[in-house]
């Protein structure tokens, strides 16, 4: 197949079009690409999540323009959100991320849509991921869409995961919650000039020294102030992001924490499967006629006639 | 052209800051159910067409209101040739005075949208597009 050959050759054109086939058709692309780029050598992924506004897009062009800066090639792969409505997408990370004489020789960066998608990230992000790593880039920067409290799936891609705060967004009782604040392997404080950072970082720090689950842990998020837009704080997060990977105990945390991947990458194969299916099964069906009251008898009819093997749950 | 989701760039080349187009036509697309990337302002024809081959779109939109189009739109158009990409459609709007159309259309920008068109008139010119590519 030609994208395969042009992808061996290294062709930019092959690996765009090959992320388009895993975002179009994630199984079959696992199909087509699945058995070369699994033995890929993984490249440093560092993942990006927080909620909207909060400034990854920003901090991305700054890691950017560091690892340009000390001759990296580096990867961008950045998830915005899809529309529930037109399933269209507005993707704007890269005019955020680009920066004039960017070196693109250097640099790939590709927008995401969600296209439905709920764990922050997009359903065919693994091939994508893979097919990155086989590309080869020293470091791959994964941003997810903004993010509320539970879309966490970035920690089973991302080697580092930052989250990215900013003051003001609640009380020390929201930083104590699970799911988003749970997974950071780094916290970062972004717009950290604002008045209220130091009490997030206070709070941050009480949260990560309170819970049991960081004493004796091999590795403990620690928090970095940033300034996205001014570049403040910048050179200390691109000093972490670098000697993380030569720190001992990182990296017998991150060996743990690449065992996670597998069970995500069979979860989210059959999570595609399934969603496939169920939009196969859903677009026969003429939806308008139902009332609320008969919906329950349909879903039963459904996963009736899903069991039969049937497509069109609506044909007796 | 390959199935699955349409996806479209929208450019401002060159030194216009004038983005309330652009911006109008991205979020019109996106309405329309397609993935459009937005580049943001002042870009140059080689980053637009770098962009293009990253983000590996069908469509190329351009939008102009300073009077640069005669020189920016056929660079873009060339420089997609140059790289292998003339598969990728470009098509043009902004202030463009009539007189230039055919120029640029001769040029292989292959449409031209003036200020006042509809959006529909956009979609209708690249679903076209894409059935005579299917063939």
């Amino acid at each position: 197949m030609q994208l395969v050959e042009g992808l061996k050759k290294r062709n930019l054109r092959a690996l765009a079009k090959a992320i388009s086939l895993a975002e179009n058709d994630p199984l079959e692309a696992q199909e087509i690409f699945g058995e070369f780029i699994s033995q890929a050598p993984l490249s440093f992924k560092v993942g990006l999540t927080g909620p909207p506004g909060s400034g990854k897009s920003t901090l991305i062009r700054n890691i950017v323009s560091k690892a340009v800066g000390e001759n990296m090639k580096v990867g961008v792969l950045a998830v915005d959100p899809s529309s529930p409505f037109s399933g269209g997408a507005l993707l704007a990370d890269r005019l955020r991320i680009s920066i004039p004489n960017l070196d693109f020789s250097r640099v790939f960066i590709r927008s995401l849509s969600s296209r439905g998608h709920l764990g922050g990230l997009s359903p065919g992000i693994i091939t994508s991921v893979k097919l990155m790593d086989y590309y080869g880039f020293d470091l791959l920067l994964l941003e997810t869409v903004g993010v509320g409290q539970a879309e966490v799936e970035v920690m089973y891609l991302a080697d580092l995961v930052g989250v990215v705060l900013v003051p003001n967004l609640g009380d020390d009782i929201q930083a104590m919650k699970s799911g988003l604040m749970e997974v950071a392997d780094l916290f970062v404080i972004n717009k950290c000039t604002l008045p209220g950072a130091e009490k997030l970082k206070q709070e941050l720090e009480f949260l990560i020294n309170s819970s049991p689950r960081f004493q004796g842990a091999l590795w403990r998020p620690p928090v970095i102030y940033t300034d996205a837009l001014t570049g403040e704080g910048v050179d200390q997060l691109w000093e972490f992001v670098k000697n993380c990977q030569r720190d001992e105990n990182f990296l017998k945390f991150l060996e743990k924490k690449r065992k996670r991947q597998v069970h995500f990458q069979i979860y989210q194969s059959l999570i595609n499967y399934f969603r496939l299916k169920a939009e196969d099964v859903m677009k026969p069906l003429s939806l308008e006629k139902y009332s609320s009251g008969e919906v329950r008898e349909l879903i039963k009819k459904i996963i009736a006639e899903c069991q039969k093997g049937q497509r069109n749950a609506e044909k007796d | 052209m390959e199935k699955g989701k349409t996806r479209i760039l929208i450019a401002k080349v060159g030194l216009d800051g004038h983005d309330r187009g652009a911006k109008y036509i991205a979020q019109a697309l996106r309405d329309k159910g397609y993935e459009v990337i937005y580049t943001g302002i002042r870009q140059t024809p080689e980053d637009v067409v770098k962009a293009a081959i990253q983000e590996d779109v069908q469509f190329v939109g351009l939008s102009l209101l300073s009077g640069a189009h005669n020189q920016l739109f056929p660079r873009v158009v060339q420089l997609l040739k140059e790289k292998g990409a003339e598969d990728i459609v470009v098509f043009g709007g902004g202030v463009i005075p009539r007189d230039d159309i055919s120029f640029l259309k001769s040029q292989g920008i292959k449409e031209i949208f003036t200020s006042g068109t509809a959006i529909d008139e956009v979609v209708e010119f690249i679903e076209k597009t894409l059935r005579n590519a299917a063939g």
